[in-house]
């Protein structure tokens, strides 16, 4: 059975962490790359694009709901809970980032250092958020899983 | 882990997931995408591997996450329910975001979210029908 509270709590904390990472990766380490003349006739002007980032917000709290609802039925008890959460951020990067930078790298005129740069970060991103999930959905050693 | 079959349900969900992919981006989409054209890589520059390799990485990650949480309840269930779940966590946060960064119409976004979370259900099912054995 799902313990709503831990669940509840993953999920605001892995979208703290997930939507500050995006900040970082976004907004401090690829801030250069996005005023490359190439990428920036690809966006909206930087006004509009705050003007939608409820957007990105709401996408990011979505995307923490799901995140840790899977990890709650895949956990397993008498396991440690740091591989299982390295291991699950990892194959989450694999399902969610990588496929996503490879297609707006095929859909957009987008440099492909971006797109090798966005995978690096998405798996960064994704195995922090693995580990706090793991770290707040512990399950008691020697007890079958929910 | 029956690796046979896990094998075998990463290249259903690889074909399925891919035949949606061309169903849902070269017919029901072409003529939006016709709107957009001048952000877009010209088709000359297209590169089916890096598709095929996107979706290859796809399926072996879906299907790993989806017998990792198989339990004892009915397979379409199972699933429609595991394919809603990744299409939340994948299809509508890609999509919300590309619309917010890139100058593409609102109706291009809610029809790319309906039919690619369609296209994950399906491919959800496809996942699960071969697993129910």
């Amino acid at each position: 059975m799902l313990n709503w509270k831990k669940y509840l709590i993953a999920s605001i904390v892995v979208f703290v962490v997930y939507t500050a990472a995006g900040y970082l990766i976004h907004e401090v380490l690829l801030a250069g790359a996005y005023r490359q003349e190439e990428v920036v006739r690809l966006l909206r002007p930087e006004a509009e694009i705050w003007k939608r980032m409820p957007l990105g917000y709401f996408a990011n709290l979505v995307l923490a709901l799901v995140f840790c609802y899977i990890y709650t039925h895949g956990v397993e008890a008498g396991k440690q809970w740091l591989g299982q959460g390295v291991r699950y951020g990892l194959l989450l990067a694999t399902l969610v980032s990588v496929p996503t930078a490879l297609l707006q790298y095929m859909l957009y005129p987008l440099p492909l250092v971006l797109a090798f740069q966005w995978i690096i970060y998405g798996y960064g991103q994704m195995l922090i958020a693995g580990i706090v999930v793991a770290a707040i959905y512990r399950l008691p050693t020697g007890l079958p899983r929910p | 882990m029956k690796w046979g079959k896990y094998v075998l349900a990463v290249a259903i969900v690889f074909v399925v997931y891919s035949a949606v992919g061309y169903v849902v981006h070269e017919q029901l989409l072409k003529q939006d995408y016709q709107g957009i054209a001048s952000i877009l890589r010209p088709v000359e520059q297209f590169n089916i591997w890096l598709v095929m390799l996107s979706n290859l990485l796809f399926a072996l990650a879906f299907t790993f996450i989806f017998v990792k949480g198989i339990e004892q309840k009915p397979w379409l269930g199972q699933g429609v329910r595991f394919g809603l779940a990744v299409a939340l966590l994948t299809v509508a946060a890609e999509n919300l975001i590309d619309y917010a960064v890139h100058p593409i119409p609102q109706s291009l976004m809610w029809k790319s979210i309906i039919y690619e979370s369609l296209g994950v259900m399906i491919t959800g099912v496809a996942a699960a029908a071969t697993y129910r054995a």
